[in-house]
């Protein structure tokens, strides 16, 4: 058993903290409703923090007393709204073959966010430490990072119209179907892969949609040339949504077309929504003289409120990088808790085990601490 | 000989397609390394891990292994490169968070023997 307090292994970076079940649990149909960003995502406003205080959270039962309001996290100040949010995970990581399990612990994160509305506009910036630059890069500015800025247009703060431009994550499905390598090495959404580009969308009651142009990602090897965009809609019926989704990402090194489809299902006598996602990709890779190959990412799961703030999830997860290839494709079964004792922080326990092709596996537990200042 | 068997033996478990990938950096680099290493904090140009870059022309990268000693061309047994990704003799297999599968390594594995070509 070895241990190591990563710095350099930040490479293990950050597990997805995406959260749809929370979407139609109360009403809440549109993500927008408790994050700044207009598709949802990214951090959460001043209502998002205020439901996170309330009824999200196990204060009810865990603090009957306690006095919610005050432990909302984040300070606004009428038109500037700022949060700090942070991360600490401890990860244990075994691996089949000879080397064992593998502890870490690992500060996923440490940004700032501040968000100002003017009117009709908006704008959000996060600045926050980066874990990994060039040793021989000793400049103070390599060690930050700002992984969002944008502005927004949006003349209805209720719904309807919306622009944005600046970098951020655009909006693309769940993003839950094996998130450790498809979403996070094959679509541009791993950390510091926000990209720079420009977004446009309606926002209504029964129907949301979102257009976004990726234009480019200062980091990112895979997504740094590429030039493509996202395409997002989702429709809600009820307790349920579905959502499609388009991706065409174009660089010197590949081209993907991707398509996808996903559901949500909230049945409310079981306090648990299913959720369910399903992307299709075709990849040419011109530096290889046009090879190509079709790629299938799919998740099937639930999530459920076992009491307020306290939630269990439990899927089956697969990614076919080359589905004409044996040997390739990866099945893994993910469960996690969480548990939100006040607004302002939340544990969570994960455990994902995967066959990784014909032989090999390999299990994750990690114990997360996330807090709101 | 090494390649032939390495065919048959991929032809042996059915896997017709896995045999046809090409052997070659230029396919490797962008379905395998540049996705699953040269990550924003890993070995990418900005994160440079270990003062590795596994991200650039397929000419570069295999240069860059063959000198720093993690590939020599036509000797998978002995190229470290294998030894990460399969956590043989090191603390650490590579990629950390979840290796590379088996019909990955197997054609980095050809490529090596085939003499690394770009």
């Amino acid at each position: 058993v070895k241990w190591s307090l990563a710095v350099a292994l930040l490479c293990v970076a950050s597990t997805a903290r995406a959260y749809p079940h929370y979407q139609l649990r109360d009403g809440e149909a549109r993500c927008s409703g408790c994050h700044w960003a207009p598709a949802g995502g990214g951090p959460a406003s001043a209502w998002g923090r205020h439901q996170a205080a309330g009824p999200l959270s196990a204060s009810s039962w865990l603090w009957p007393s306690g006095e919610r309001s005050d432990d909302e996290p984040g300070v606004s100040l009428g038109w500037l709204d700022l949060a700090v949010a942070t991360r600490l995970a401890l990860l244990r990581n075994q691996i089949s073959g000879p080397t064992g399990a593998e502890w870490h612990l690992i500060p996923m994160q440490a940004d700032t966010w501040a968000h100002a509305e003017r009117g009709s506009f908006s704008a959000v910036a996060g600045l926050g430490l980066n874990g990994a630059t060039r040793l021989e890069d000793q400049r103070v500015t390599s060690y930050f990072v700002s992984r969002e800025h944008w502005v927004a247009w949006q003349p209805d703060a209720e719904g309807g119209l919306y622009a944005r431009a600046g970098r951020f994550m655009a909006p693309f499905g769940l993003r839950l179907a094996d998130h450790t390598t498809y979403v996070r090495r094959y679509t541009g959404h791993d950390l510091l892969q926000e990209s720079y580009g420009a977004s446009g969308g309606w926002l209504g009651d029964a129907f949301e949609v979102h257009a976004t142009a990726s234009l480019y990602n200062p980091y990112a090897a895979a997504g740094r040339d590429e030039r493509g965009g996202t395409l997002y809609g989702e429709a809600r019926l009820g307790p349920s949504a579905i959502g499609a989704s388009l991706r065409v990402g174009d660089s010197p090194r590949s081209r993907r077309y991707t398509g996808g489809v996903n559901a949500k299902l909230r049945l409310d006598g079981l306090a648990t929504t299913l959720l369910a996602e399903l992307d299709a990709t075709s990849a040419t890779f011109p530096r290889a003289g046009d090879e190509s190959r079709e790629e299938i990412a799919a998740y099937g799961g639930f999530v459920a409120e076992l009491k307020p703030g306290l939630n269990a999830s439990l899927a089956y997860e697969l990614w076919a990088p080359d589905v004409e290839v044996k040997g390739l494709t990866r099945h893994a079964v993910s469960a996690w808790v969480t548990l939100l004792p006040r607004g302002s922080w939340e544990v969570q326990l994960s455990g994902r085990w995967q066959l990784i092709g014909r032989d090999e596996d390999a299990l994750a537990a990690m114990l997360m601490g996330y807090f709101w200042l | 000989v090494r390649r032939f068997v390495l065919l048959a033996a991929l032809a042996a478990c059915g896997d017709e397609r896995g045999a046809q990938r090409p052997a070659e950096l230029s396919y490797i680099l962008p379905t395998i390394l540049e996705p699953s290493c040269a990550t924003a904090r890993c070995h990418s140009q900005h994160g440079a891990a270990a003062e590795l870059v596994l991200e650039g022309s397929p000419h570069t990268v295999r240069d860059t292994l063959v000198k720093k000693s993690f590939v020599y061309p036509g000797q998978p047994a002995g190229s470290p490169l294998l030894n990460y990704l399969r956590g043989n003799y090191v603390e650490l297999r590579m990629p950390p968070d979840a290796p590379l599968p088996p019909g990955d390594i197997d054609l980095i594995t050809r490529w090596i023997a085939e003499g690394a070509p770009p």
